[in-house]
């Protein structure tokens, strides 16, 4: 391979800053409009939506509850009588 | 001694192989094999009232002041009997030791009562947390159906599941009122009928507090369901 001279690592060199100052500038833009966007920044659109989550962990917990409750009434139908 | 006493005192008796006129022929001395029939049997409920502590400490739903009262019993039941234990070991006449067979049963109903007080208030107990989970899941979920219906949805299924739900949970707290604490002020004694119609009174409703918090809970899910859909 040739050897490049002064004018082409010059030219080249040119090149690549041009690429990369406006790809630097594209994400320090979205940085900023990550930041503006951010509840920090007070901007953020908040929408309530129907959140069935609690619920769900609440209708999960009586199921486990209501577990317990058919082992402790099988356990208390199980048990003998004996001569009392 | 009551009639009914007597009967099942009669009963015991005649299960231990120990009726006087039955005894057999074999046997050399009846006030021992009386005693040794009767310390066998006070060991049995012994060792129930044993699995009945491990019970009431595992529970994991019972209430501090349940889990004291029960406690209470189980322990004063277990003193008692221990101190029967010497009595009969101490007898010398077969009609103190079948005093003691009598009192072994009327004075602690360790098999009808206290294992009954033990393991339904346990259920009830249970029964009260899943009672107060479903109304808090109920409260949550017409919350989101309400946000739904404010945003325009048509909401009128979630609505009736929500109603049906409530009265399965208000059904529940009427089955479940008062149970466990009449089951509790249940004492021992020779009326054997009177305690085993309590105990099963106590446990048909805990029974009906069951399915009414099943329903709930499907009801629930239903509600569920139309929010994720």
């Amino acid at each position: 391979m040739r050897p490049m001279t002064v004018t082409t690592k010059v030219a080249a060199l040119v090149a690549v800053l041009a690429l990369a100052v406006p790809v630097a500038g594209c994400g320090r833009r979205a940085a900023d409009r990550d930041r503006t966007d951010s509840p920090a920044g007070h901007q953020e659109t908040t929408v309530t939506t129907a959140d069935p989550r609690a619920a769900e962990d609440a209708l999960d917990e009586l199921d486990a509850l209501l577990g317990d409750v058919e082992s402790a009434l099988t356990e208390a139908d199980a048990a003998p009588a004996d001569e009392d | 001694m009551g009639i009914s006493t007597r009967i099942c005192l009669a009963s015991v008796l005649a299960a231990l192989g120990v009726v006087a006129t039955a005894a057999p022929a074999s046997a050399a001395d009846p006030l021992s094999d009386l005693k040794a029939a009767v310390t066998a049997r006070i060991d049995l409920r012994l060792a129930a009232l044993e699995k009945d502590l491990v019970t009431i400490n595992a529970a994991i739903h019972l209430t501090d002041e349940h889990r004291s009262q029960l406690s209470t019993v189980v322990e004063n039941a277990t003193a008692g009997l221990g101190e029967l234990t010497t009595s009969v070991a101490d007898r010398t006449t077969l009609a103190e030791v079948r005093e003691d067979a009598a009192s072994m049963i009327n004075d602690f109903r360790v098999f009808l009562l206290v294992g009954p007080q033990v393991r339904l208030t346990v259920a009830g107990d249970a029964e009260q947390a899943a009672l107060d989970k479903a109304q808090e899941a109920h409260d949550t979920l017409a919350t989101r159906v309400a946000e739904k219906k404010a945003g325009g949805a048509d909401t009128t299924a979630a609505e009736t599941d929500l109603a049906e739900m409530q009265t399965a949970i208000d059904g529940a707290r009427a089955d479940l009122a008062g149970q466990v604490e009449a089951l509790l002020a249940v004492v021992p004694g020779p009326d054997r009928v009177g305690i085993q119609n309590s105990v099963a009174t106590v446990r048909l409703s805990l029974g009906s507090a069951r399915v009414d918090l099943r329903t709930a809970a499907a009801e629930g899910r239903s509600v569920l369901a139309f929010l994720q859909g």
